[in-house]
């Protein structure tokens, strides 16, 4: 009997496969895999945006800090401060030192 | 194709060259690993969907990929390997068949997927491959077409080479018989 040579067959396979499915494929294949790569123009915009997001959130914070009752407090020890003599500055100084966040109004 | 897993891997290895690395380990196993798949599995639509998946995997992984050059090949088939018989096993759960039988089965489908081709000595010769064990089928795949070395399989497979090329053996001989029938 005959022996089976390899060879007659080699690697040869019955199958086909769709024309141009493998070119689609690997196009399929990269836009999986492969990610987007920012351009240098685009890493600086981005960059200088987020820089300027980061500023503009810090000087709301500080400005936005006092609330309006420490802003009337601020006033009313201003204009009190003005009208009083060295040792009643001594005076308001101590009391607030005390605690007594609020400036005496009938002073 | 000749195929530089180590320029593929230093590409990868780096985030830089990363995009590049996967355009060239795309461009040199697409074709390879479909028909790998497709001797599987048989059916062109389900060896596509595995494709796929197999890609999408890679990906995921590659860049904590830390085998050298000669392991990434073994890494790839592996994965698609994998792959295939998770699909295997899903598709005839419910024919209680096991591995071996479902060879049997796919070498049935052989006429409707290869249409003039179904006479030919490649489709008798495929029935031969696929009425082989599982394991023969496979090994006898990964050696005899896709020409990878004994210690390659033995990574995909967990199989000693010397129970790899037994294997190998065995499925050559059983080949021969079925195609002298």
């Amino acid at each position: 009997m005959k022996s089976f040579d390899f060879n007659e067959v080699g690697k040869r396979l019955p199958y086909s496969v769709p024309e141009g499915f493998f070119d689609e494929a690997r196009r399929n294949a990269k836009a999986v895999g492969m990610k987007p790569q920012a351009s240098r123009t685009k890493a600086v915009l981005y960059w200088s945006f987020a820089a300027a997001t980061v500023a503009v959130l810090l000087v709301s914070s500080i400005v936005g800090m006092f609330s309006d009752k420490d802003k009337v407090l601020m006033y009313r020890y201003e204009t009190l401060l003005a009208k009083a003599s060295t040792e009643e500055v001594v005076d308001i100084a101590a009391g607030y030192a005390a605690g007594f966040n609020e400036p005496f109004t009938d002073f | 194709m000749n195929i530089d897993n180590a320029e593929i891997v230093r590409l990868i290895a780096d985030e830089a060259t990363r995009n590049d690395g996967i355009a060239r380990i795309v461009d040199a196993y697409t074709e390879p690993l479909y028909w790998h798949i497709r001797r599987m599995v048989v059916v062109h639509e389900d060896s596509e969907d595995i494709l796929q998946e197999m890609w999408i995997r890679v990906f995921k992984h590659i860049a904590t990929f830390r085998g050298g050059a000669s392991e990434l090949r073994a890494w790839i088939y592996s994965i698609a390997t994998n792959l295939c018989m998770t699909h295997l096993k899903r598709r005839w759960r419910w024919s209680f068949i096991g591995m071996d039988g479902i060879g049997a089965k796919l070498a049935e489908q052989i006429p409707q997927t290869t249409g003039d081709s179904a006479d030919s000595i490649e489709a008798k010769f495929q029935k031969a491959v696929l009425s082989l064990p599982a394991k023969q089928r496979l090994v006898f795949n990964l050696r005899y077409y896709d020409e990878l070395s004994y210690k390659e399989i033995s990574r995909i497979t967990e199989m000693s080479e010397a129970t790899l090329k037994t294997n190998y053996h065995y499925a050559q001989q059983r080949i021969k018989e079925l195609m002298t029938q």
